[in-house]
């Protein structure tokens, strides 16, 4: 217990930390809001209009100190202000909305991904030579190894617009209303998910499936293993609750962290896919030197990266009784 | 004329007009139809129907919400009657009258009247950051003359009134005055005299804008909805487009001939027109570029064919005057010396000996044998040309550029920030050479007052407040530039922009590399009645926002299918 409590102060720490850094990141970057808007109008408004909106967003120029603290009076009250890039509409409501797509296609692509991977790296270790060993473990790497982007643009360009097997782009079937409902709005919803999700779990596949092999490969050669062998105990029982739960140990901290890190959107599938989510959000944000959203996404994802942490130490603490 | 044959003469008109209306209707147009509509990749949508804010959906400012004239640059700014039928200045040109329909209808079914215009134009007053046409430079308030007659008076002679506050978007007093802060006014449920004013079935996907079932054009829109679907950037939207998921573009396609048209030549097309012209700037704060045989030099070894057909596959040209400053509908105001002077000075033609010997001769030579040219004083000459990161068409019009400019011998190379560091750069003055637009307007005049004037430059901070700028400036100019607004003589208008055109020659103050179309690609396998060659009626760009209102109440359903039935 007095570890969790430990961890606990730390993590305090450590958002406070990124609430600071959050704030002051953004900043530094050139240009601000009403330049980035000017930018894309291609220089189409009046100088006099861009101190109006300059005014308007509240970019007047406070000491940056007095910006700071009022920073963190509305952070405190919940309000993370307005968007700049999706002006009007508060940056609660955009990432409320972007949230959904993001949590049902990233993070349950992750927990696919991490699952298939992790079975599939028991397997090879138990199996070692075999076919999952071979073949399976270096396709994935191969796959792995390229860049996201390339294969998430090959797959697209081959199977949704040359063989036409899935949709090119969106979320679901735009001639059909949204109505969470109907089953062909729902069907339409799992075709176009379909493929994004499919590269982000071939992607990741190989990485989890290498390191599960490894740390199992580790774990076979303990004389606990040879003992429970001895013992006469099914295979499945001595690979999966005396090897495999023992080599899952490492895995669990990295998969937190992916996991934190799935809510900040998949961003390169967002936009290869033209799919709705946090991730694109945010790249607009920092094209656009949007303040409020940037900094609302940012402490969502520092948030939930730190929590994914903690539950990952919770976890730690029921998987290996030394850490109590 | 006595009064009564006046008055027979127009009840006559009238007649014939509405005879014309039934003709057409006896036709048989096809209305229904959805039409799908993408003007560029603008990532997920989020509700914006305020068309005086500065970031609407699409589609607000180009068929909801509509101007008093309709200004379309193709034809040199020829204006088109919209909700005024006419304008007109007083005697002493210091204010501006406009005569209203009086036969339209708010899509909420109430009458719009002079009320409405008045209220828009002090909304804008009241609160500058709603200002998107630059109405608050002349206004010194507006009058009410009768329910269908608005005078706005001006602060002084400003001859381009009438295309300022023409198109000013006019937003409804009703409901509009229960609005307390409209700057953040997201108006879900819009109320608007345009075509398309219903939105439906909106998400962060995409959304519906349908018929206005009051709109004052008799029958018109013949189609029911325009779609928006949301793209997270030009690849995606490209993809869509060829795949023939989208009726209505506006995107920059590469080697569209042979990636889209030819897909299906009988119903895809694309028709570009020049309307956005790109130059390229230098920062005359810093030397060498204060020189003008330096920015000669410059402009000799730009190679203008080579970005024509290379960076822009083919779809611009750059005839030699229009490098120079001067697009083919202007071209009435330039005296023939002007034309002498660029053929002497060699502007607009791509020729690096001739770059060499000018540099040559201003004493631009190698001093410390790196192999590149320095300065005649013997410091090293070093300079980037500064592009903004993506634009792969203009990304590679610049490395052109720079390879003209390394084979005249200097030491030039590209950089690409993002856009909004690019543009923080060009207005604070911090940065060597740039590509860039520059304005097109209904005159040269906002051509030249957007990149000569110097009062755009604000002496405390050294930004210029909006504009790109070589900052090469001239106190005559901003006082020519001034002149222009104060006259109501074309013959003197005429005489001025002569001059500047002659300044801006003579001093190279900006040198451009073409002018970029508008892109406009579209399908005609469901609806017909775009513009194109043959039918130039307007610039077809979904995405512009005076000529779109044309294009999209002229279109029409192909066939049963397309037309929903």
């Amino acid at each position: 217990m007095r570890f969790l409590v430990r961890r606990t102060g730390f993590y305090m720490v450590a958002a406070l930390i990124a609430i600071t850094l959050n704030f002051f990141i953004p900043r530094m970057m050139s240009g601000d809001p009403v330049t980035a808007m000017f930018a894309r109008f291609q220089g189409r408004l009046e100088p006099r209009t861009m101190d109006a909106l300059r005014e308007t967003f509240g970019f007047v120029d406070a000491p940056i100190h007095e910006q700071y603290f009022t920073y963190l009076q509305n952070l405190l009250q919940g309000n993370f202000g307005t968007s700049i890039t999706a002006f009007p509409a508060p940056v609660t409501e955009v990432i409320g909305n972007a949230l959904v797509w993001t949590l049902r296609l990233a993070g349950t692509a992750t927990i696919v991904s991490f699952v298939g991977g992790t079975l599939l790296g028991i397997f090879a270790a138990w199996k070692r030579g075999r076919f999952s060993d071979s073949v399976i473990l270096p396709f994935l790497s191969f796959i792995g190894a390229f860049p996201y982007f390339f294969v998430a643009m090959l797959l697209l360009y081959i199977l949704a617009f040359g063989l036409k097997w899935f949709p090119l782009s969106h979320a679901y079937d735009l001639s059909i209303r949204v109505d969470w409902g109907s089953p062909e709005f729902v069907m339409s919803v799992l075709q176009h998910a379909a493929l994004p999700a499919f590269t982000i779990v071939i992607t990741g596949m190989g990485g989890w499936m290498l390191g599960m092999r490894n740390n199992m490969i580790g774990v076979l050669g303990e004389d606990y293993i040879v003992m429970a062998q001895a013992k006469g105990l099914s295979d499945r029982r001595v690979m999966l609750t005396y090897a495999a739960r023992n080599a899952i140990l490492p895995s669990v901290t990295g998969f937190a962290m992916s996991l934190g890190f799935a809510i900040g959107g998949a961003l390169l599938t967002e936009i290869v896919f033209s799919y709705p989510g946090i991730g694109f959000w945010l790249l607009s944000a920092v094209n656009g030197r949007d303040y409020p959203l940037m900094q609302g996404i940012f402490l969502m994802i520092t948030l939930a990266v730190l929590l994914a942490n903690f539950m990952a130490d919770v976890i730690y603490v029921m998987l290996d009784p030394r850490a109590r | 004329m006595n009064r009564k044959a006046l008055l027979l003469l127009v009840a006559l008109l009238v007649m014939s007009l509405s005879l014309g209306v039934v003709a057409a209707q006896d036709s048989e147009i096809p209305s229904g139809g959805t039409v799908i509509v993408v003007q560029a990749g603008r990532g997920q949508w989020s509700a914006n129907f305020n068309p005086l804010s500065p970031n609407p959906s699409d589609g607000t400012r180009q068929v909801m919400y509509d101007p008093l004239v309709v200004f379309d640059p193709l034809d040199g700014g020829e204006p088109t009657p919209w909700l005024a039928t006419s304008y007109e200045y007083s005697e002493d040109a210091t204010a501006l009258t406009f005569h209203l329909r009086d036969d339209v209808l708010w899509s909420d079914g109430e009458q719009f009247n002079a009320d409405d215009v008045v209220f828009t134009l002090e909304l804008v007053e009241q609160f500058p950051a709603l200002d998107r046409q630059g109405v608050l430079n002349f206004f010194a308030g507006v009058e009410k003359v009768d329910d269908y007659t608005v005078t706005v008076n001006l602060v002084d002679v400003y001859s381009l009134a009438h295309t300022v506050v023409g198109k000013q978007r006019i937003v409804p007093e009703h409901i509009w005055s229960a609005i307390e802060d409209p700057v953040t006014f997201s108006n879900d449920s819009p109320v608007a005299t345009g075509a398309f004013t219903e939105v439906t079935d909106f998400t962060p996907e995409n959304y519906l804008l349908c018929r206005n079932p009051n709109f004052f054009l008799e029958g018109q829109p013949y189609v029911d909805c325009l779609a928006y679907p949301a793209f997270t950037g030009n690849e995606q939207s490209n993809l869509a487009i060829i795949n023939g998921d989208v009726d209505w573009g506006g995107n920059f396609i590469p080697d569209i001939d042979n990636t889209f048209v030819a897909l299906d030549p009988e119903h895809n097309h694309r028709w570009f027109v020049g309307v956005n012209p790109w130059g390229f700037y230098v920062n005359a704060t810093k030397a060498p570029f204060d020189d003008v045989q330096f920015r000669l030099a410059l402009a000799q070894a730009i190679d203008y064919g080579t970005i024509a057909l290379t960076a822009e596959n083919g779809y611009i040209e750059t005839p030699q005057e229009v490098a120079a400053g001067i697009w083919p509908q202007f071209q009435t105001f330039v005296p023939e010396s002007v034309f002498e002077k660029i053929r002497e000075m060699g502007l607009g033609v791509f020729d690096v000996e001739r770059a060499a010997q000018t540099l040559e001769a201003a004493g631009y030579t190698d001093q410390n044998g790196d192999g590149w040219r320095d300065m005649p004083d013997g410091s090293p000459i070093e300079f980037t040309v500064q592009i903004v990161n993506g634009w792969t068409d203009v990304v590679t019009a610049a490395q052109i550029m720079s390879q003209g400019f390394q084979d005249a011998g200097l030491n030039a190379s590209v950089v690409t920030p993002d856009q909004t560091t690019f543009q923080a750069n060009l207005q604070g003055g911090n940065f060597d050479t740039s590509l860039g637009w520059a304005i097109w307007g209904e005159t040269p005049w906002n051509f030249f007052d957007n990149i000569m004037n110097s009062t755009r430059v604000d002496p405390d901070t050294g930004n210029s407040t909006g504009q790109f700028q070589s900052r090469v400036f001239d106190p005559a100019w901003d006082q020519l530039l001034q002149d222009f607004l104060q006259s109501v003589d074309p013959a003197e208008q005429q005489a001025i922009i002569g001059q500047l055109v002659d300044a801006y020659v003579t001093n190279v103050v900006h040198t451009q590399i073409g002018v970029f179309p508008a892109w406009f690609e579209y399908t005609t396998s469901r609806f017909v009645g775009f513009p194109n060659a043959d039918d130039p009626y307007a610039i077809g760009a979904p995405w512009q926002e005076e000529t779109a209102r044309l294009v999209a109440t002229n279109l029409r359903c192909a066939d049963a299918a397309s037309c929903g039935e």
